[in-house]
């Protein structure tokens, strides 16, 4: 249920609307532009892409890793009207390619997929509910321009097997009481939050921080962000903390899409 | 005359506290003769560990054999380990001090003091029949900066380490990576303001650009590729004493990271019993 309710969000803040089925593409209007979106296989994965009706050559692509293995069956269905949040996403005409991926899974077919998008001049990466992005930033860290982690840390096992080798621009949203990906870890199977983050940091040989509040939701946890500077050409870290216990994306604790967009513009 | 009263008295402090023996020896080393005191509890057994305890910039390694706010030699009766206090050379400011890559340091300080450690280490390994694989180091301040370097360059050489308000230098992280995981412990008051725990990004405080603290001990903990961690509150006696657990590395080598709120630059014995949670440490981390 609660990958339904991840992928829903997701859809709903990503995508605009599609009455079609899978494999089809549909423009959607909106008083400012149109968008398009298209459920299709790449490179052997079920993909939801979202993205301007004019991509405009060198727009950039980010790349959402879901572990929902249901995506495709359900995007017809389930990606709904949503005008004011995908074109909030899409600010800058941004490209959104939503892939579903098991846990564990081998991440080099991120290199086909990234084919797909031959406009694209650069490749963001973000994944959501799972440590993906973390695994993509040791295994293939030159791949995309930055990369952004929302409710997930690093996976045990990926981390036993690979290293980080070179720095990279990285953005993380957690709830610090989140149950799934516990924030001081969970044995055998997630790293820590601030371990997770630490290792982006030392890879980066980040030197120092700043920390902050984002002003407070009425009625929501607080939103505290630290970001980590002094990184090798400018690489940078930032990891905010909501008070909480969401596994999703943190958007009622604050504007959560505005900041990772932000970041990765930056980068 | 002096040095020979302060060897009295500190053979003094330390009979009236143990049995063991106190030594002032020396070596030559890189062409320079380097002493050092050398303390044997009493009855320590054959292959017993070694733990160095370095001083800060400006002391002295006989400073710290009298200091009875270090209970260093009572714990040591208790552990059975022999400890080293060696003694810094006079640097280009000059004081005494390690070379840690201070910027009146660099490119002026020929001394290699992480060499003469790890020779020094050897002489005594031989010379009492101390074990080289239980061989620890701590160290506070400039001394505490050593443990960092040591944890870059030497980290093979000791199965523990132990840093008290020390630095990781910005030249170190420049010149160095962390290549063998290495456990490590760190103390560190949040109110420190000779070695900050913010850090000093752009030197603006002499000592050279140094990392954040908290960035510092991270960096060894990545290295260490510690997982999980847990955090707990010690009993208060004076400063609020935050301890933050990194463990979980698939070599063993735990970080633990002693966070003293509005502690100052200090050994932090009056906030909790500091010298046993260090010796407790390296326990954890002897072998037969």
């Amino acid at each position: 249920m609660k990958k339904i309710f991840c992928i829903l969000s997701l859809c709903l803040l990503f995508a605009a609307s599609c009455e079609k089925g899978p494999d089809s593409e549909t423009p959607v209007k909106s008083e400012s532009s149109s968008l398009v979106v298209v459920a299709e296989t790449i490179a052997d994965h079920n993909v939801v892409i979202v993205k301007p009706s004019e991509a405009k050559s060198g727009a950039p692509v980010v790349v959402v890793l879901t572990d929902d293995l249901e995506l495709k069956t359900r995007a017809a269905e389930q990606l709904d009207i949503n005008f004011k949040a995908a074109e909030h996403c899409l600010i800058g005409g941004y490209t959104l390619c939503v892939v579903e991926v098991a846990a564990g899974e081998d991440l080099s077919f991120l290199t086909s997929l990234k084919e797909g998008f031959p406009y694209a001049s650069k490749f963001y990466l973000l994944s959501y509910c799972n440590g993906h992005a973390y695994t993509a930033a040791m295994q293939m860290p030159s791949e995309f321009a930055a990369f952004g982690c929302v409710s997930g840390t690093i996976e045990v096992e990926a981390y036993k097997a690979n290293n980080f080798t070179q720095p990279v621009s990285f953005v993380h949203v957690h709830a610090t009481e989140n149950s799934v990906y516990s924030w001081t870890g969970v044995e055998g199977k997630s790293a820590s939050v601030p371990l997770s983050v630490g290792a982006i940091v030392a890879i980066n040989e980040c030197t120092h921080y700043t920390t902050g509040e984002l002003l407070p939701r009425q009625g929501k946890g607080l939103v505290s962000y630290t970001k980590y500077l002094g990184g090798k050409n400018g690489h940078e870290v930032v990891l905010y903390s909501v008070d909480g216990k969401s596994n999703g994306w943190c958007d009622a604790e604050f504007e959560v899409y505005n900041q990772i967009w932000n970041f990765f513009k930056n980068h | 005359m002096k040095k020979f009263i302060f060897l009295l008295a500190a053979l003094f402090i330390c009979h009236a506290a143990s049995a063991g023996t106190l030594k002032s020896e020396s070596i030559q080393d890189q062409g320079v003769t380097r002493s050092y005191y050398i303390y044997l509890p009493a009855d320590l057994p054959a292959n017993a560990p070694l733990v160095f305890i370095l001083h800060g910039y400006g002391g002295s390694a006989q400073a710290y054999v009298n200091n009875s706010s270090l209970t260093f030699k009572e714990l040591a009766e208790e552990y059975k380990v022999a400890l080293c206090y060696p003694q810094a050379t006079t640097d280009p400011r000059p004081n005494t001090g390690w070379n840690v890559y201070y910027p009146w340091q660099i490119d002026k300080m020929k001394i290699d003091d992480c060499e003469f450690i790890c020779n020094l280490a050897k002489h005594l390994h031989t010379k009492y029949n101390l074990s080289a694989k239980n061989t620890f180091l701590t160290g506070m301040s400039n001394g505490g900066e050593m443990c960092y370097l040591m944890a870059y360059r030497k980290a093979s050489e000791f199965a523990a380490i132990a840093s008290m308000a020390g630095l990781t230098l910005t030249e170190m992280a420049n010149r160095h990576n962390y290549e063998t995981p290495i456990a490590f412990m760190e103390v560190h008051g949040t109110g420190d303001m000779t070695s900050r725990w913010e850090g000093d990004p752009i030197n603006q405080f002499g000592w050279g650009a140094y990392l954040a603290v908290p960035v510092a001990v991270g960096a060894v903990a990545a290295a260490n590729k510690c997982m999980y961690q847990e955090t707990t509150e010690l009993p208060q006696i004076k400063n609020k004493v935050i301890f933050h657990r990194y463990y979980g590395s698939p070599y063993g080598k735990e970080v633990h990271f002693y966070e003293v709120r509005n502690g100052g630059h200090n050994w932090a014995t009056d906030s909790f019993d500091s010298c046993r949670v260090i010796m407790e440490f390296f326990k954890k981390y002897m072998t037969e």
